[in-house]
């Protein structure tokens, strides 16, 4: 998925062209691309076809130029919250769900790690597995989630690559500069998907204002939050949010929508069978 | 009547039995006793006095040092006679305790009791008053480094006494408490407070400033020619919290544009790109962030705001750059934005040197 209409040059258009997409593109043209999961309660719905989806854009119905699921490969971001309250024991939990997203991964795919305490830190580039499930930690007082969220929006946009971004907390800003309006705001230019894993520790409750951006962030970009209760399984949201993303189809097309420029309401739906739609809500043109 | 005289016998008896028999717990186990603690409290102020700059580092290192400093009131209340090296010692007690420490606001209640208590009002000693003021400064420093507004609030109502007093007789003091005033007021009313930061509490008596109330403050403080352009960029500060961006323009429009104090030129760049950045402005906010970054090249917060401003103006491959570049900084950079919101303690360890050249 990526967040602006991507304007495909000759060459990129024949590598699209290259997956067998049945679309003639033209030279220059605004392409934009759009995930799309679909889903029967809990279960991903993978048989649908390109006649099956209906997407609007500012309202009006646009041709689907191209369609597919699970071609192109995964670019995931981990950002995980290693502050004060994430004890040994959780930063072993922790290690043990990056392990299994390694193993999780095609050969094609890509991993970074990055955490996060007031200050964020990359723990490891983004590089194809084997990756090491192993974080450095180093003590430092404070959470910023905000401005962890704020960075990890900052992606660059590709055609040839998907790309989710992963973020694990426990929801406790204390230290953030940001705020939340400008996060929300990047979001609607993020070239990524944002998903959150939020582990609640028994009895803490959330910071309300935290539930509402991740809320917001992940519906605009697409993505999912995933709370978990004490107890409940790190590597297994981790690996379910990936796969929900693997598993969303890609719907491209060339908007036919009369003002390019500015913010693009996007609505898609399936036909039938009453599924559970999840999309990014919209995107910037901006020509 | 009778049950009651023996029920208050039986109460004296059991606490002088007790006492008598931590003391010789505390003798058994080689610890001092607090007679012993103030003796050695004034030993180790005599040494200050006499120009030992270590004394009460050395002194507070050790197990003795740190049970004998809860006697610090036996040695320094009232009725103790203001002197220099007491003041200093007790402000070089407060600077050593770490965080927030009971002990530390002890120190610093005790200290300004002292002061009260000065026998010449403000205007009569030059020398005196320039020691007071820097030993206020920097209490409130270590206040303000500890995120306890009120505590400011009420270290400066005890003030305001002796304040008001040489105000009218008309002596002139520079002093940085009316931004103090300004600062505290603003982190109560409006700085959202997280339950993993420590904030003291409101006393039951005082009520809780306004926003209108700091922001007055705020303008108060900026009639001070000497404070005008901090107190501008601050109260900008106060209302870019409160999500006001366009009066945040304003006030940082209203400072000098360049400050020769680095860190409140970081902080009028990085003000202003935020709320442009709140205004739909990215273009402008990109110029703002840079400029936020050459005053601190290894901060993170700036690199962070100008990638995601970058972005949003449209300029993905370099906001890119700028945040593989915010990622890579060093995990122990200074966070130049939490010393800037924690106001004068970057201070306080030259006015703790200037009030050591004074003491004697």
């Amino acid at each position: 998925m990526r967040l602006t209409p991507i304007v495909l040059a000759l060459p990129a258009l024949l590598g699209l062209a290259g997956f067998g997409q049945q679309t003639v593109f033209r030279a220059r043209a605004d392409i934009v691309a759009i995930d799309v999961a679909v889903s029967d309660g809990k279960k991903p719905v993978l048989t649908l076809t390109k006649d099956d989806f209906e997407l609007r854009d500012n309202g009006v119905v646009q041709s689907i130029a191209d369609f597919d699921r699970e071609k192109l490969p995964l670019d995931v971001t981990l950002t995980i919250d290693l502050s004060g309250s994430m004890n040994q024991a959780k930063i072993a939990t922790i290690e043990r769900a990056i392990g299994q997203v390694g193993s999780s991964l095609g050969d094609r795919d890509r991993c970074a790690i990055v955490s996060f305490t007031s200050l964020v830190s990359e723990q490891r580039p983004m590089l194809s597995p084997p990756l090491s499930p192993k974080l450095a930690v180093k003590a430092r007082g404070g959470t910023s989630i905000v401005d962890a969220l704020l960075l990890s929006l900052v992606t660059e946009p590709r055609t040839d690559r998907r790309q989710l971004g992963l973020m694990m907390t426990d929801g406790e800003d204390t230290s953030s500069v940001f705020d939340l309006q400008t996060t929300i705001e990047t979001a609607k230019y993020a070239n990524r998907q944002a998903s959150f894993v939020i582990v609640r520790d028994g009895d803490t409750l959330m910071d309300g204002r935290m539930l509402t951006l991740f809320r917001m962030v992940s519906s605009t970009t697409g993505g999912l939050v995933i709370e978990l209760q004490k107890g409940d399984d790190l590597s297994n949201a981790f690996l379910a949010a990936i796969e929900s993303f693997r598993t969303s189809y890609i719907l491209r097309y060339k908007p036919t929508t009369l003002a390019a420029k500015g913010w693009h309401d996007v609505d898609v739906r399936v036909k039938k069978g009453g599924y559970t739609v999840r999309a990014r809500r919209g995107y910037f043109g901006d020509r | 009547m009778i049950g009651e005289v023996r029920r208050l016998t039986f109460l004296a008896v059991l606490m002088a039995t007790t006492t008598a028999s931590m003391s010789l717990i505390a003798q058994g186990r080689g610890q001092l006793v607090p007679s012993m603690y103030i003796t050695r409290i004034n030993e180790v102020l005599a040494d200050y006095a006499a120009g030992n700059d270590r004394a009460v580092d050395t002194w507070l290192r050790t197990r003795d040092g740190q049970q004998g400093v809860a006697f610090l009131e036996r040695v320094f209340a009232p009725p103790a006679a203001f002197s220099r090296p007491k003041a200093a010692f007790l402000l070089e007690v407060a600077v050593w305790m770490q965080g927030v420490n009971p002990r530390k606001i002890a120190a610093l209640n005790l200290g300004r009791r002292m002061f009260l208590g000065r026998p010449e009002p403000l205007g009569v000693n030059a020398d005196d008053d320039r020691f007071e003021i820097l030993w206020h400064q920097a209490a409130l420093g270590l206040l303000q480094d500890n995120d306890s507004p009120w505590q400011q609030q009420e270290y400066l109502d005890g003030l305001d006494m002796r304040l008001e007093d040489a105000a009218r007789r008309n002596v002139k003091l520079e002093t940085r408490f009316p931004l103090a005033r300004a600062i505290a007021a603003g982190n109560i009313c409006c700085r959202p407070v997280s339950r993993n930061v420590y904030v003291d509490e409101q006393p039951s008596t005082r009520p809780r400033p306004t926003f209108e109330s700091a922001v007055a403050l705020y303008t108060r403080a900026a009639a001070e020619p000497p404070l005008r352009d901090e107190a501008m960029i601050r109260g900008a500060a106060l209302q870019l919290l409160t999500e006001r961006p366009a009066p945040a323009l304003e006030w940082l429009d209203r400072a000098a544009g360049k400050q020769d104090d680095q860190l409140l030129h970081y902080a009028q760049s990085f003000i202003r790109a935020r709320a442009l950045d709140l205004l739909g402005r990215p273009d402008e906010a990109v110029n703002a962030y840079q400029a936020a970054r050459e005053d601190a090249p290894s901060a993170q917060i700036p690199a962070i705001g100008l990638a995601a401003a970058l972005l949003r103006a449209g300029r993905a491959d370099e906001g890119v750059r700028v945040a593989a570049q915010a990622r890579q900084l060093p995990a122990d950079a200074p966070d130049v934005w939490l010393q800037f919101q924690k106001a004068d303690s970057r201070f306080v360890k030259g006015w703790l040197e200037e009030i050591r050249r004074m003491r004697k």
